[in-house]
């Protein structure tokens, strides 16, 4: 699970560090990739844990805002990928976009409660759009890596 | 084994994180007040629109010829060398460089005159032609001494007027200050000077629409541009008409009267505030005659509506241009 | 613990559609309608009006905390008639309809303003 928790924080590093080149609101959220691997491999509990820790690590070395956000996009978009892939047993992708999608609605209306202003409630139809394109590319990679994944995870458990 | 390998990739991530940056937040301030002299509209994402706002009151507080407090007043009043501040320095300097590089046209030492003309006093009259003569006299940028090492001004009798181009130097400055912030994106406007900055949540570029000095509320067209600096040029709001001759407020410092222009309307679009707001008084007082060698420009765009209502575009931002007033046609 | 783990299926597709939808129509719908915003007209920094421009019919009204001033609503746009001002360079604008525009009286610092309706609405800068 370290492991897990060490992967999200890279991929979220690595991803503000790409960040300033693409326009505002296009995050590939590649930490999902490891909340969902742990879904998948661990339990619900884990994933919720993880996207807990993650959102400590953002608030400890950004700030309190970034923080925030990042807890509100990654609790709602954990619970959420929970409910689909554990309760409804939804596939791979599925998951992953309607995540993706949970993750940026959430942070959006997150960032409009603490500025007060729902003006900027009006860019969900962006974030809906690039949220789905951000998900459908994490469960594919994701897909790609899960055989490496199993293998690490089998020595792991024993 | 594990626990080694564990704090190893604890140790990376950590200096990664503290290395990268970018903020997720996608929300906008706004704020609008008066500022030198017009009603400044300031918008930004991520960041504190009010603050912008700062840099411009204090930019006025230095520039306006009406305030007794303010550097160029001091200058205006003031025989000997005048102790000012390095912002004043810098927009005098600038300007000069700027006329230097395009042959003249704008003067700021036409602050004589523009007393005289008085546009937006209650009773606005036409200045009798000795008084329009002496103050003439009294103009040119030779009549300044500039020391940049005491960072004093001298004026030897000619009055400073920065109008021409504070606003644009104000737009300058606010860039700078964005900068410093964590600001994505951030829209600023003095009306006749703007900034378009970074870029927007939606990725797509800025539309501006450049409105109808004739038609009033009306829009002459937009286009689209990426982060710049937008000025613009024309009679605009701020005329008196007296005998049916409307007098606009930017004065041709060769004849002494209004610019005589065929323009009605500059629109300039490049990356320098003052160098916009520049070059948009000098290509409208230049009239249709001279627009050809700035609309070949390399680093500048221009839109240029004359009075038969003909708007005439460089060419790299012809495409994006869109018309919106049926009387106006667009040069080919 | 071999758990055989689906990867996309047929409803995926359908409800995905859905959603890409859902953003595509909150994103162009908006920009069908581009006129009758709220009009706001503040002074000295303090809201004394506020309307929908295109609910409000054909008027010209006074504002007790402006007397000196004469408003006219027509046509879903409006304009100031009188101002006590000098210059009257707010008279001299005329009508203004679309969110973004604005009218300004410097001297007694009155702002008749339309507001944005929504993401997109047009211009992001008006100039002029």
């Amino acid at each position: 699970m370290g492991m897990l928790l060490c992967l999200a924080v890279i991929l979220s590093a690595a991803e503000n560090a790409v960040v300033p080149v693409l326009p505002l609101g296009i995050k590939p959220g590649l930490s999902n990739i490891a909340i969902m691997a742990a879904l998948i491999y661990f339990d619900g509990k884990s994933a919720l844990t993880l996207a807990a820790m993650k959102s400590g690590f953002v608030f400890l070395t950004r700030s309190v805002m970034a923080g925030l956000m990042s807890l509100s996009g990654g609790i709602i978009s954990a619970i959420v990928m929970l409910v689909l892939f554990k309760k409804t047993k939804s596939s791979l992708i599925l998951t992953s976009v309607l995540g993706a999608v949970a993750h940026n609605l959430a942070q959006l209306l997150c960032s409009a409660l603490i500025t007060q202003s729902s003006y900027t409630l009006w860019y969900y139809p962006v974030l809906i759009l690039t949220g789905t394109a951000a998900g459908a590319l994490t469960g594919v990679v994701l897909s790609v890596v899960m055989p490496y994944l199993k293998n690490h995870f089998r020595k792991e458990w024993k | 084994m594990k626990k080694a390998y564990f704090l190893t990739k604890m140790i990376i991530s950590v200096t990664i994180i503290l290395i990268s940056s970018g903020c997720t937040a996608n929300n906008a301030t706004e704020y609008s007040g008066f500022f030198m002299d017009s009603y400044a509209q300031f918008k930004v994402w991520n960041g504190q629109a009010k603050e912008l706002s700062q840099t411009a009151e204090d930019l006025d507080a230095l520039f306006s010829m009406y305030n007794e407090n303010s550097d160029i007043y001091k200058i205006n009043t003031n025989a000997n060398a005048v102790i000012v501040h390095d912002d004043t320095i810098a927009i005098i300097n600038d300007t000069i460089k700027l006329n230097d590089e395009f042959g003249g046209g704008v003067d700021i030492t036409v602050g004589g005159l523009t007393l005289l003309w008085n546009i937006t006093s209650e009773k606005p009259e036409i200045p009798a032609k000795e008084e329009i003569d002496s103050a003439l006299l009294q103009t040119g940028i030779d009549k300044i001494e500039i020391d940049s090492t005491k960072n004093t001004v001298i004026s030897q009798g000619t009055r400073l007027d920065l109008g021409a181009v504070a606003k644009g130097y104000a737009c300058d400055k606010i860039k700078k200050q964005l900068n410093e912030t964590d600001a994505r994106c951030a829209v600023v406007t003095f009306g006749s000077s703007s900034l378009l900055y970074g870029e927007k949540p939606d990725g797509q570029p800025f539309r501006v629409a450049i409105k109808d000095p004739e038609e009033s509320g009306g829009i002459i067209g937009t286009f689209e541009a990426d982060a710049c600096f937008v000025s613009t040029s024309g009679g605009y709001e701020r005329f008196f008409e007296i005998g049916g001759v409307k007098y606009q407020h930017i004065l041709d410092i060769n004849t002494g009267y209004p610019a005589q222009t065929d323009l009605i309307s500059v629109t300039v679009i490049c990356d320098g505030g003052l160098k916009s707001d520049f070059l948009s008084t000098l290509i409208f007082i230049g009239g249709s005659k001279g627009l050809d060698k700035h609309l070949n420009a390399d680093d500048y765009s221009v839109i240029a509506v004359t009075q038969d209502k003909i708007i005439y575009i460089s060419d790299d931002i012809r495409d994006s241009f869109e018309l919106s007033a049926a009387e106006y046609t667009v040069a080919s | 613990m071999k758990e055989k783990i689906e990867f996309i299926k047929l409803k995926d597709i359908i409800i995905i559609s859905a959603v890409i939808f859902i953003g595509l129509a909150g994103l162009l719908i908006p920009r069908l309608f581009d006129s009758g915003g709220v009009c706001s007209i503040t002074l000295d920094g303090k809201k004394i009006y506020s309307a929908r421009l295109s609910k409000e019919t054909d008027k010209v009204f006074t504002l007790e905390e402006a007397p000196d001033f004469v408003f006219e609503i027509k046509n879903h746009e409006i304009r100031i008639v009188q101002s006590p001002c000098h210059d009257k360079i707010c008279v001299h604008t005329g009508f203004i309809g679309r969110p973004g525009q604005a009218i300004v009286c410097l001297p007694n610092k009155l702002v008749v303003k339309i507001e944005a309706d929504g993401a997109d609405s047009g211009a992001d800068l008006i100039i002029g």
